[in-house]
């Protein structure tokens, strides 16, 4: 053993047992277990989420050198023979992928209802539809192909595969009828086997057929979604890519088979950002619990310290010695948080899925696995939590000076110097919500967020002793008593208040954001519902609303107009999703609203757009986020591999698509495509029209080929409220934990004072004070400090929300959303903090009432 | 001393709980008239601590009585202690113990404010004391702007605010220099005199116990006589 370490266990030795009492390490240990659980557990799922999503996506065509590909919508399969017969290509594989819903007409459930009835048998599932040239296919990728024997079924006229768990899901077996449901009822297939799961594609749901029934069966004749190509021998990718891309229609576009997985993920990536920051935020408040409990357990062994260094103890020893503790607390806490958020991910997987309910990855199924580098980077960061905690009252121990050290407890008042850098650090904080987003992410949001939280800690002993200061002189004992010793302890208050600030501050700010966020988005699905009746539906072409089906809803009894809407994808950035197009009819004849302009004209029949030199059009916000248009600019759009050119009229919000839409007259859209569909409808009825019995009587007039999805606007609002409130569930389980942390770490501020003045208590005892009195004081403190935490949280959340709101929402999702303040919940909050924080302060006071109160009287000071 | 006993204490025992739990008081009687002043040394350990926390209705003892003023205090349940203590005993410590962050008006003011006297009446009580231990210049001033003798000027003042029928002094000069103690000492005494409050003075200074009316050891867990006595 050296020398060194032999002194440094001889320290650590001496200052074991003072750092108060056990339960308050127990706090700090959990408060780091929390956090880090939290953080490892959303990383683990999003991790699983987003790999099973791209793996889901290469599966065919992973193993290709280029991929051709042109969003949902796809590209005319006549430029497949063009491609195919390029030079440097040695093959092109076209493929077909949809997402279909799908129902098994035969097996357990023919049995039962007897097949009588289709509309009976079968669950609907949306299950994946690949089709393939599979001998293409197999020059490519061997591995991705049927064996053999399936391989000649899937050749024969009609034929499926369905993968394991496609086959589960639909409870459909070989030889069993599969109707998809997006076409008409002809087409029908026959399951012609099951195939075994790959390795590690356990639970993708995927029905596999040649390209040409694919096509006929998907209502895609003539499209395909895909094209995978291998390249000649000696080919260079990047050649014959920007050679290839030169040749491709507008909106078509070549890269790496990686490159749709990323545009995926892309998709839920700000989401993932969001959550995983909420996680760390959880983990810094459990930081400040580790800071708050060492700071007083330095306090308490601060003469114990003096005493060290006056026996010769090195300043890096006492360093050492209490950051060693720390590290026990943070390796304890972090190994804790790693297990159980290990275990809470692959529940959370099993449970919601995932996106945790947000709708992202619909139609995957997300596999726990256990991702070592994610639960070491948490091993480590909750352990660096735990250090960073005790980085100032270890340096502070270190450095005091024994003599003084030796004398009396410190009674610190806040330096000068904390209070300006809390200050500039919020300042900074306020010009980085100017910055823009970093590779598609708030960073700068971020960064100004845990800005603004430090700077309002670093500002608390000051806050703290000023409110304090400025507080009326109670005329009663026990208030004035609270007070003038709260005054004298603003320091140490002022650590009880950090992880409660901390705690309040995150869960207000989320209140904010998302109360705003619930109400605009309910103002809008008002604004943006304004018809009476809306359908969807798939007719004879599928999925989509044919002219003569228009006509005749619009020749409804009862119906007083019609507007007919059509969506198309169109890709315009490699690295970005595609950009929704909509064509509806302007101006918006039917309602004064139907469209959120936040900016320029709106499509107001009474007041029609002025200066389009072009069709005018109206884009989402996230085109003024993503692709820098502006009122006025000229837009020019890929459709069906043609330029449409466009003059944009107005902005508008849209909370549906987080990644761009357009809006432009069907008319125009009609005359440059010939497309004559629509995908969704809205029915604006005539006065006095029972819309709920209309939805009735064209369910059964209609012909029932037609399928339609009719729904009021009520519904709708409702369906998209829940899946909303579905999508911040998780967040609630954020905050809870952090207001958890909050109350631990209250009380164990509380907790620590308490013991620290034993001796005051013991006074008080002496002079008459009755057990009630005291505890009357130390709730009267709790309260008074508790209310201080609770408003400065207030305050800071609102801050924090506002950041939220206007930086870090409007970067990730591209979407504006006004304030509204939700007083009644903000209220609930700082009541509900202000009574358990209270009773924290309470029960913690317990320890300090003892015959340990009478003896620390009779210690000598 | 003819006049009625202000404390009287018989048989008073104490032991304390665990397997080698050692008897402190043992079989203890006493009685102080009104207006004594007592002073009772011993070695460490020897239960004078023990004693005064009995007598402050801190600690309740096995068995015996101790009546104050004629209250039978071991009767007492812990409220009624509580008032009796609030009330009629007056601590003065060693350590002085004065609320570092209440005034020196304040701190004394404090044991009739816990006792319901209005702020403003306590504040005045509080002056006045200051002012017959000399220290009315000083009432605004926080214990850590005054000497060592000026604290415990004002904790003896602050014994005396309720003019409490016993005054209980654990080594009250054992944290100031000679003279300074002694000075201490007498102003307790003259203080306890004009109010006829009695006094029990623990401590281990012979010098100091020589201010008080009579000197007892304790010994064995019972009080005898100072053999070194005069008066």
């Amino acid at each position: 053993m050296s020398g060194s370490s032999a002194n440094l266990r001889a320290v650590r030795a001496a200052l074991a047992g003072g750092q108060g009492h056990w339960g308050r390490q127990v706090m700090a240990v959990l408060a780091i277990a929390l956090g880090t659980a939290l953080g490892a557990a959303v990383n683990l799922i999003n991790g699983a989420a987003v790999d099973e999503f791209a793996a889901a996506a290469n599966q065919f065509g992973g193993a290709a050198d280029l991929t051709v590909s042109a969003g949902r919508d796809g590209f005319s399969e006549a430029l497949y023979p063009q491609l195919a017969h390029t030079a440097g290509i040695a093959t092109a594989s076209p493929v077909v992928d949809l997402q279909v819903p799908m129902q098994c007409l035969a097996g357990n459930h023919a049995a039962v209802s007897g097949a009588q009835n289709p509309s009976q048998v079968g669950p609907v599932r949306p299950i994946r539809l690949l089709g393939l040239d599979v001998l293409r296919a197999a020059r490519i990728d061997p591995a991705s192909v049927p064996p053999p024997d399936l391989t000649r079924r899937l050749l024969e006229p009609g034929q499926a595969l369905l993968s394991t768990s496609a086959a589960q899901l639909l409870d459909c077996h070989a030889g069993d009828p599969l109707r998809i449901l997006r076409g008409a009822d002809k087409q029908i297939l026959t399951v012609a086997g099951v195939l075994a799961d790959a390795e590690g594609a356990d639970g993708r749901s995927f029905a596999l057929l040649d390209v040409a029934y694919a096509q006929e069966s998907g209502g895609q004749l003539g499209r395909l979604q895909r094209i995978d190509v291998r390249l000649a021998a000696g080919q260079r990718v990047e050649e014959l890519r920007a050679r290839v891309q030169d040749a491709l229609p507008m909106g078509v576009r070549i890269g790496p088979p990686e490159q749709g997985g990323t545009r995926t993920a892309t998709l839920s990536r700000a989401y993932r950002a969001n959550l995983t920051v909420l996680a760390l935020i959880a983990l810094f408040t459990g930081a400040f619990l580790v800071f708050t409990t060492q700071t007083l357990a330095v306090a308490r062994r601060r003469a114990r310290i003096g005493l060290l260094r006056a026996l010769g103890v090195e300043r890096h020893q006492v360093l050492i010695a209490i950051a060693s503790e720390s590290l026990q607390v943070g390796l304890l806490g972090a190994s804790l948080g790693v297990v159980l958020g290990t275990s809470v991910a692959a529940w959370a997987l099993q449970r919601f899925g995932g996106d945790l309910g947000a709708g992202y990855f619909s139609g995957s199924r997300a596999h726990f696995t256990l991702d070592l580098p994610v639960l070491l980077t948490f091993l480590l960061l909750g352990t660096g939590c735990a250090l960073a905690g005790c980085v100032v009252p270890a340096w502070q121990a270190a450095r005091a000076d024994p003599a003084i050290a030796l004398q009396v407890q410190e009674r610190g008042t806040p330096r000068r110097g904390q209070a300006w850098l809390g200050g500039l650090l919020m300042f900074v904080g306020g010009l980085l919500c100017r910055a823009p987003a970093l590779s598609g992410l708030p960073l700068p949001g971020y960064a100004a967020i845990a800005l603004l939280l430090i700077g309002v800690l670093l500002l608390l002993p000051m806050l703290t002793r000023v409110v304090l200061g400025r507080l009326p002189q109670p005329a009663h004992v026990l208030p004035e008593l609270a007070l003038t010793g709260l005054r004298a302890r603003s320091r140490e208050a002022a650590l009880s208040l950090a992880t409660i600030v901390v705690a309040v501050s995150l869960v207000a700010a989320m209140l904010v954001m998302i109360g705003s966020f619930r109400l605009s988005l309910s103002d809008w699905l008002n604004q943006v519902l304004p018809a009476d009746i809306y359908v969807r539906g798939s007719g004879a072409v599928p999925g989509l609303l044919e002219p003569g089906l228009l006509a005749r809803l619009e020749a409804q009894p009862g119906v007083a107009g019609i507007d007919a809407l059509r969506t198309r994808q169109v890709l315009l950035r490699d690295d970005l999703p595609a950009v929704a197009l909509i064509a509806r009819t302007l101006p918006l004849t039917w309602q004064h609203q139907g469209l959120a302009v936040v900016a320029g004209q709106h499509p107001d029949a009474q007041h029609p757009a002025q200066g389009c030199d072009l069709p005018c059009a109206w884009v989402s916000e996230a085109m003024v986020d993503l692709y820098h248009t502006r009122v006025g600019d000229a837009l020019v759009l890929p459709l069906d591999g043609q330029p449409l050119r466009l003059r944009v009229a107005g902005i508008w919000r849209d909370y549906a698509r987080q990644f761009g839409a357009v809006v432009i007259d069907r008319a125009d859209y009609q005359r440059v495509s010939g497309d004559r569909l629509a995908d969704d409808a809205a029915l604006y009825l005539q006065p006095g029209t029972d819309a709920t019995a209309l939805i009735a009587r064209l369910q059964t007039t209609l012909d029932p080929q037609a399928r339609l999805e009719l729904a009021e606007p009520r519904t709708i609002k409702a369906l998209s409220l829940q899946v909303f409130d579905r999508s911040f569930t998780v967040t609630y389980a954020l905050e809870a934990v952090a207001l958890v942390i909050g109350l631990l770490g209250i009380s164990a501020g509380f907790g620590a004072q308490v013991l620290a003045r034993r001796r005051e208590f013991g006074v008080l005892v002496h002079l008459g004070a009755s057990r009630g009195q005291i505890l009357g004081l130390i709730a009267l403190e709790g309260a008074l400090v508790s209310a201080l935490g609770v408003l400065i949280g207030l305050l800071c959340g609102g801050g924090i929300g506002l950041v939220l709101i206007r930086v870090v929402n409007r970067q990730s999702f591209h979407w504006s959303m006004d304030l509204h303040v939700p007083w009644g919940a903000l209220a609930a909050l700082g009541a509900m903090m202000l009574a358990a924080a209270t009773a924290a302060a309470l029960l913690s006071a317990r320890d300090g009432l003892g015959a340990d109160a009478l003896q620390a009287v009779r210690e000598d000071a | 001393m003819d006049s009625a006993p202000c404390l009287q204490i018989q048989a008073l025992s104490k032991q304390y709980a665990g397997p080698q739990g050692r008897r402190v008081l043992d079989g203890l009687d006493l009685q102080l008239a009104a207006g004594e002043y007592v002073a009772i040394m011993g070695a460490s350990g020897s239960g004078k601590s023990t004693l005064l926390n009995v007598l402050g209705g801190l600690l309740r003892a096995d068995s015996g009585t101790i009546r104050l003023e004629g209250v039978p205090m071991h009767n007492l349940d812990d409220a009624g202690l509580t008032r009796l203590r609030r009330r009629r005993i007056g601590f003065v410590f060693q350590a002085f113990h004065l609320l570092p962050h209440l005034s020196a008006c304040m701190n004394i003011a404090l044991p009739l404010q816990l006792d319901g006297v209005p702020r403003g009446q306590a504040l005045a009580r509080a002056r006045a004391l200051l002012e017959q231990v000399a220290l009315g210049e000083r009432a605004d001033a926080l214990p850590g702007e005054l000497s060592g003798g000026e604290v415990q000027r004002v904790a003896v003042a602050r014994a005396l605010a309720h003019e409490p029928a016993l005054v209980l002094a654990d080594e009250p000069t054992g944290n100031l220099d000679h003279g300074i103690g002694l000075r201490v000492l007498t102003l307790l005494r003259e203080q306890l005199g004009s109010r006829g409050g009695s006094g029990l003075l623990v401590t281990h200074s012979l010098e100091a116990a020589r201010t008080a009316d009579r000197i007892l050891v304790l010994q064995d867990g019972r009080l005898q006589p100072w053999e070194g006595q005069t008066g």
